[in-house]
């Protein structure tokens, strides 16, 4: 009878342990599971992440971009006025340097004539004209300043907008870069198209 | 009935006590492996409410350029009228000044006349000057509202 008993335990023995082996393996194995899939997310996220950062980082440069490119372009054109302004003052210069000489040649003459009413009636215009010639050379000097600031405004706008491209090529990946890509072919078919 | 010896050896043996301790061990292992399964399946829950923040704000982020292009856009418009005014002015006025010029250096008119045209052209050209002002104004103007829009825009990449 106890023969019975001792092999009832053995086999309970035997079953258990085969129990314990099952649990054991399938834990291991779930335990790898765990492991692989924490790391699996991590690196998922960590590259969703990264992905959405850069994919952000490419629009709002190329935001940036486009409002310093539309600013520069502004500052090009308000550069263009003052260089126009500048010269339209340098013509109004030159006229009255001009009706200068004229007025110089005329006294000479009128010295030479002795006539002492002429004389005095071109030396009071002559008065009025190099007055009017210091006027105008500090019009001009005020423009001049004028058309040097709007120049360093626009260079300066220039290289802002130059360096957020270079920033998007090299800081935004593949879509980065084929953006500058197409900037590029655009800027050089203008060029080529405006000789 | 068993023998004494056999019953002292069962009893040092205690197979019921090993028996227990491998149940005991059976049960932990299961126990683990059901919390850990827990665990992967509230993982791939965080992970995926995780993606879908980031992707939310991600939208976010872009809504708020696209309506900062809106917003530029007009701004852009509306400097670029002011200037575009600003410019054809400055034609005009320029073109007032060289016809006072004109005046200023004709033939035949008083002295008097000659200094009033002459001061006229002058007062014309700080005219001129004063519109330059006035477009640097804008610019600034501009270039201060794209100051502020780049520093929203760098904060808001670092968050």
């Amino acid at each position: 009878m106890w023969w019975l008993i001792v092999g009832g335990l053995v086999a309970w023995g035997i079953a258990e342990s085969e129990a314990e082996k099952k649990a054991r393996k399938e834990f291991e194995r779930t335990r790898t599971q765990h492991s692989n899939m924490m790391n699996a997310h991590r690196r998922e996220i960590r590259h969703f992440a990264s992905h959405k950062s850069k994919s952000f980082e490419f629009h709002k440069l190329r935001e940036l971009h486009w409002e310093s490119h539309k600013i520069n372009q502004l500052a090009r054109k308000t550069y263009l006025e003052g260089k126009k302004s500048y010269s339209g003052v340098c013509r109004l210069l030159d006229r009255a340097k001009r009706k200068r000489r004229e007025f110089v040649s005329d006294l000479v003459i009128a010295k030479k004539q002795k006539d002492k009413g002429r004389v005095r009636e071109i030396e009071e215009n002559l008065c009025v004209i190099n007055r009017h010639l210091r006027q105008l050379e500090d019009g001009r000097a005020k423009l001049a300043d004028q058309k040097e600031s709007f120049y360093n405004d626009m260079i300066s706008l220039q290289q802002a907008t130059t360096e957020l491209k270079y920033q998007i090529r090299d800081n935004c990946g593949p879509g980065g870069e084929i953006w500058f890509d197409r900037i590029e072919a655009r800027n050089e078919s203008r060029r080529r198209s405006l000789g | 009935m068993v023998p004494d010896e056999i019953l002292e050896v069962v009893e040092r043996l205690n197979p019921l006590g090993f028996i227990e301790n491998m149940y005991a061990r059976k049960l932990s292992y299961k126990l683990e492996t059901r919390k850990l399964k827990n665990e992967m399946e509230s993982m791939r829950s965080q992970a995926d409410l995780l993606k879908r923040k980031m992707g939310l704000e991600y939208d976010i982020r872009l809504e708020q350029i696209k309506q900062r292009r809106a917003e530029m856009e007009l701004l852009f418009k509306q400097e670029e009228n002011k200037l575009a005014q600003l410019t054809i002015t400055r034609e005009q006025v320029l073109r007032m000044a060289e016809n006072a010029q004109n005046s200023a250096l004709a033939e035949g008119i008083s002295l008097e006349e000659r200094e009033f045209f002459a001061s006229m052209s002058y007062e014309y050209i700080r005219q001129v000057h004063a519109f330059g002002e006035s477009s640097r104004q804008s610019l600034k103007n501009l270039l201060g509202a794209v100051e502020r829009n780049e520093s929203l825009l760098l904060t808001e990449g670092k968050q």
